[in-house]
């Protein structure tokens, strides 16, 4: 997938798209790979999202997790390195396979001092992954299991753009913060009400709008992350 | 015997003296907001003359969904929630915005509206400013948007955490962390929040909240009477708190050092 069809290059003027693209090199991403994570010898990167779906995720000093949001071509992984600002709670996993842009955090920040007007469209994604946190944190308080999973299913969905997903229950338990039980049950739940099913270990989305008024009529607002 | 005029000149005199000292308070006041004293000198200059001290009531709204924000707040000793509504009606408080930080800055942020809203956790004051001053004034440049970006990092850093906290910490842990999460946000020992404030924050019901701060409470490691609840021992705090607290208040640590 080309740069541009990330969201965030997209909004730049064709000169600062074509800075971005000399300091990025495509990439591919792999489910289950862990991404930004300090290691001593490897240099700090920013990723561009084109295909791949990333989550965020805190986890506590019993290695529980919990994923606090979802980030696709919307969006990009890093800029936290960028701002000198690294939340180290925060943790990136690939969740979806598929293709991004990398480049050196030093080279981005510089581009960043070197063309102002960026920082303006890094702003406004920041705020809205911002808001896409707090709607998830504030789901974790207080929806129960069944509703949240099919929250976290019609977001993946989404950010993916497919309808079908390779997501294991193990995985999406992670994700919850539940033990891999509840999700086989509220699985299951789902599946009797006809919104999803699994074949052969994919999950397809058989009624994404379905699962979507049960995670929020917000959802369909436009500008609404969930 | 003084005549009209002398007592004009001494009103006059009065009003000046009034004035010099509300805008070295405002300076000195200003020290107190984090954001404002990270405000390059040009950009203070020109916002410093529009800044209005007010005090905030607890409970009241500074802005929610669909109503539009004229003002942005810098809380000086007001400590004010960041509140997600869900579909259900319920509410959930995710965030909460001190001295260290400011209230609105979304619309610096490139967004003209928020699903979020901002309710005032614990009375105090805060200084005010237009929105139209702040918009209009010449471009900040990087530097102050930089400020605010930090910021914005540190926010989804305490609300990451606090989601996490919430789904495996005990209510005595999560209690302990709000508890020096305000405390970090005001000087003194002596919070002014009911019980009923607190489960609000905490997101459960106000049993809850007495039956987690009844060890606290026995170890006399807070008292509580009347709507205050009085920290005696906030070593032993953070001992009981989870390992959230550190987290959030060495980001936050960091997020002022990065900024100075």
């Amino acid at each position: 997938m080309t740069l541009l069809t990330n969201g965030i290059i997209f909004q730049l003027s064709k000169e600062d798209q074509n800075r971005v693209q000399n300091i990025c090199k495509p990439v591919q991403l792999f489910a289950g790979q862990i991404l930004c994570k300090p290691v001593h010898h490897e240099t700090p990167k920013i990723y561009f999202l084109t295909g791949a779906c990333v989550a965020l995720l805190v986890k506590n000093k019993a290695h529980n997790a919990l994923a606090v949001g979802l980030v696709g071509s919307e969006g990009a992984i890093g800029l936290g390195s960028v701002l000198d600002s690294n939340s180290e709670n925060l943790h990136f996993l690939v969740q979806t396979s598929g293709s991004a842009w990398m480049a050196e955090s030093a080279d981005f920040a510089l581009l960043l001092h070197q063309r102002p007007g960026m920082l303006w469209v890094i702003s406004q994604h920041l705020w809205q992954l911002t808001e896409h946190i707090a709607a998830i944190s504030a789901s974790v308080q207080f929806e129960d299991v069944t509703t949240r999973l099919a929250r976290w299913l019609a977001l993946s969905a989404e950010r993916a753009q497919m309808q079908q997903l390779h997501l294991t229950h193990e995985h999406l338990a992670q994700m919850l913060g539940v033990r891999r039980v509840s999700i086989t049950l509220a699985a299951g739940e789902l599946k009797e009400r006809g919104l999803i099913a699994y074949q052969r270990g994919v999950l397809n989305i058989l009624n994404l709008a379905g699962l979507q008024p049960t995670v929020s009529s917000e959802s369909l607002k436009p500008g609404r992350l969930i | 015997m003084r005549s009209t005029k002398n007592i004009q000149f001494i009103n006059f005199v009065i009003l000046i003296d009034v004035n010099k000292s509300n805008f070295e308070f405002m300076n000195k006041k200003a020290d107190l907001n984090k954001i404002i004293s990270f405000l390059p000198e040009l950009v203070y200059e020109e916002w410093a003359p529009h800044f209005e001290r007010i005090d905030l009531e607890t409970g009241q709204v500074l802005y929610e969904p669909g109503r539009a924000l004229r003002h942005l707040y810098f809380p000086l000793t007001a400590i004010v929630s960041w509140v997600h509504v869900l579909e259900n009606g319920s509410s959930s408080d995710v965030a909460m915005i001190g001295r260290e930080g400011m209230i609105g800055i979304y619309l610096l942020m490139g967004a003209s509206q928020t699903y979020n809203s901002a309710v005032v956790l614990k009375a105090g004051s805060a200084i005010r400013i237009n929105l139209s001053v702040v918009l209009n004034s010449f471009n900040q440049g990087n530097a102050v948007q930089k400020v605010f970006l930090r910021f914005t990092q540190n926010l989804m850093t305490q609300m990451s955490q606090g989601a996490v906290c919430h789904r495996h910490h005990t209510l005595e842990q999560q209690l302990c962390r709000m508890l020096l999460m305000v405390l970090d946000r005001q000087d003194g020992n002596d919070i002014t929040m009911t019980h009923e404030l607190m489960a609000k924050f905490l997101g459960v019901r106000r049993e809850g909240v007495t039956q987690a701060a009844r060890r606290l409470m026995e170890e006399n490691t807070i008292s509580y009477t009347r709507g205050h609840v009085v920290v005696h021992d906030r070593k032993s705090l953070e001992k009981r708190s989870c390992e959230c607290y550190d987290i959030i208040k060495n980001d936050q640590d960091n997020y002022i050092k990065l900024n100075h």
